[in-house]
């Protein structure tokens, strides 16, 4: 059973290892594989079409595969990839080679803590719909991680929570997990359905308590015969305190005892991961949508590209402006802009008037530099169009 | 396991600030360089040969591949190089106005200021209106062309007091200093008032009649509120517009002078992104220019 932990630190090392190498190294927006992300703009997609600043449909495949995964392995997300979680253990792992004793804090207040992530995600849901925009930047431990990514500046605010999370987790076991996490709050919701669960059997327990001292997220297994709080990581510690054989056993459905639960995790998540990647580079979904008003021609043409520089909506809107240029590089005859961001790009799909324009005049409107008259100075094009060097035209 | 992931996160942090430090260069830092920008202001001042220096700059990116600012420097002389040669085709009043203050922004941009002239001179001929006779004084100032330049300014002094711009009240008094009238022009700017804020060039004039009436305390004082009161965006042309102007051309080895071009803006810089519309622009709240 050693091997549950084992696995779980290789992933945690993993996942936050990738993340870190992601934002500083690759300098790649990892907010578009944000689960939470998909939860944020999920009511203004289905309302509007559209999905907000730097978000994109990837965030709705990583979003439903995490939702798979806790549905079969509860909160196997919070213990094995977050690295917030990573972070929080790390930080306590810390405190305890340091001497530093763990704050226990009575149920009844733990209790009142834990409903606190409800509220906060309700409020995050309702003022990311009015203000359409992401509303969380501004407290947000995890985008101050991964902000540095982004085209956006991180709100000192996002940093402020983040040291918070990093000094309370000295002395708390995993406190924004457990009590302000939002994105816990959704997941417990598919999480108490769990289809496997730890169970203990209660002719063989001594009741010794160990494994409810061992839980991170404080979950009294030592008082359960079966653990169907919503909140549990799946991260095996109670199983590895136990002192008793086959006291407390992983099941499937209740019923069926699971071998090697540290396999059938790590090849889940791999898997489900996989997939969502897989499936954000293959089934792009447009987030961003302008047609021109003009009469649509008998023949339309589409051009697809893929085109660094759009961040978010603002910034396609900028493309359109590159579209509707009155300059040497106008485009008299494009006709709708459909962006679908992805990981480190977005596509562009331009349907235009083959009998008016062509797929270069688009591309020389999109990267020629303008001059922008209300500053009086010439601005270069902030897009690359992938595969077009205008060297080689010239 | 858990000195695991402490590893991981310390490498990571590591490689992280390891990268942070390697910000790719903005300008070009070969030994050359300065070397293709003489040689593109000869093609464009003296040759007037745009496809030459376009090429100049399209050879300096294919030698200097990660070098954007080279990249963008031909991106943009070739953009300006297709409107200055659409500027004679072109028959709508509009668009050709919108041409010709885009080269015109460029060629001041690189202290162009010869190419400048001829885009003004060929615009004065075609609207005829005080917006432009100022433009090209402006010009012929800066290139020494000062007997023109009064020629203009008397040909203005014709025009109604309401047609005539603001700026009119400074550059006439830099006229009267560069032909030898200095007492004249200290006179007529004596008791002008400038609005530092929405006319910052004009300080720039200013400077220039306290230069020419040997007032260089003044004349300093002036060109230091000219680029607090120039945006950030700007800050490069004006600068070497100062550093080109004849006028000033005994301080560059002061280090007053050289204090005073290291002056930073003190306006804010609007944070418009130059889209089509603002009623739709995630930016409105902040950018004060609304178009």
């Amino acid at each position: 059973m050693a091997n549950v932990r084992t696995t779980r630190h290789i992933l945690q090392g993993l996942f936050l290892a990738l993340i870190l190498m992601g934002v500083f190294v690759f300098k790649k927006n990892l907010e578009v594989w944000c689960p939470f992300g998909g939860v944020e703009c999920l009511s203004l997609y289905i309302h509007d079409g559209k999905m907000l600043c730097a978000l994109g449909a990837s965030n709705f495949f990583i979003l439903a595969a995490i939702l798979l995964l806790t549905l079969v392995f509860k909160r196997v997300f919070c213990g094995y990839i977050c690295p917030l979680g990573t972070l929080a253990e790390g930080m306590r792992y810390l405190a305890k080679k340091c001497g530093i004793k763990p704050v226990e804090l009575p149920v009844a207040v733990d209790r009142v803590l834990s409903v606190l992530k409800y509220v906060i995600l309700a409020g995050l849901l309702w003022g990311t719909f009015k203000a359409t925009e992401l509303i969380f930047r501004h407290g947000d431990p995890c985008f101050a991680m991964i902000g540095s990514g982004t085209n956006e500046e991180v709100p000192w605010t996002a940093f402020v929570v983040l040291g918070a999370l990093v000094v309370a987790s000295l002395f708390v076991s995993m406190p924004f997990c457990r009590w302000f996490c939002p994105l816990a709050a959704v997941l417990n919701v598919v999480s108490r359905a769990g289809l496997t669960r730890i169970h203990r059997d209660t002719t063989t327990c001594i009741d010794c308590g160990r494994c409810s001292r061992a839980c991170p997220m404080h979950i009294e297994v030592a008082k359960r015969p079966s653990i169907t709080e919503a909140r549990c990581l799946a991260c095996g510690e109670c199983l590895l305190a136990c002192p008793v054989s086959q006291t407390l056993t992983w099941r499937f459905l209740g019923r069926h005892p699971i071998k090697h639960p540290a396999r059938w995790i790590a090849v889940a998540i791999v898997l489900c991961l996989a997939g969502a990647v897989t499936a954000g580079r293959i089934v792009p979904l447009p987030t961003f949508i302008n047609a021109r008003d003009v009469e649509r021609p008998p023949v339309v043409a589409e051009h697809r590209l893929r085109v660094e520089g759009v961040a978010c909506s603002g910034s396609a809107r900028q493309l359109v402006f590159f579209l509707d240029r009155d300059d040497e590089y106008a485009v008299p005859g494009y006709l709708k802009v459909l962006t679908s961001p992805g990981p480190g790009y977005v596509e562009v799909r331009l349907q235009y008037d083959p009998s008016q324009t062509d797929p270069n005049a688009l591309v020389d409107a999109l990267v020629e530099p303008y001059y922008h008259a209300a500053e009086s100075r010439w601005r270069p094009s902030p897009f690359r169009v992938e595969g077009y060097d205008p060297l080689t035209r010239f | 396991m858990r000195t695991l992931v402490l590893v991981a996160l310390t490498i990571g942090v590591g490689i992280g600030l390891a990268q942070a430090a390697d910000v790719p260069a903005e300008n070009p830092n070969d030994p050359n360089a300065l070397a293709l920008e003489q040689k593109v202001r000869q093609y464009i001042e003296t040759d007037q040969d745009y496809q030459a220096a376009v090429t100049a700059y399209a050879q300096a990116a294919r030698a200097n591949p990660t070098v954007q600012y080279y990249r963008d420097q031909f991106a943009m002389l070739r953009s300006v190089s297709k409107m200055q040669a659409a500027l004679p085709k072109e028959s709508l009043p509009e668009k050709w106005r919108a041409y010709a203050e885009a080269v015109r922004a460029y060629h001041y941009s690189k202290g162009y200021y010869q190419a400048a002239l001829k885009v003004d001179q060929a615009a004065q001929v075609k609207f005829n209106e005080p917006s432009f006779a100022i433009r090209k004084i402006e010009t012929l100032l800066l290139v020494g062309q000062d007997a023109q330049a009064q020629s203009a300014v008397q040909a203005l002094a014709q025009a109604s007091a309401d047609a005539v711009p603001t700026r009119w009240q400074t550059l006439r008094p830099v006229v009267l200093a560069h032909t030898g009238q200095a007492d004249q022009a200290l006179a007529a700017v004596a008791d002008l008032k400038i609005d530092a804020k929405t006319n910052p060039a004009s300080l720039f004039d200013l400077a220039r009649v306290y230069k020419a009436a040997k007032k260089v305390e003044e004349a300093l004082d002036c060109l230091r509120l000219f680029l607090e009161h120039t945006v950030p965006t700007e800050m490069a042309t004006s600068k070497n517009m100062i550093s080109l102007c004849a006028d000033f051309r005994d301080l560059q080895d002061q280090e007053a002078f050289k204090t005073v071009l290291a002056t930073q803006s003190k306006v804010a810089q609007s944070d418009c992104s130059g889209g089509s519309s603002c009623s739709t622009c995630a930016l409105k709240g902040k950018c004060s220019s609304s178009k």
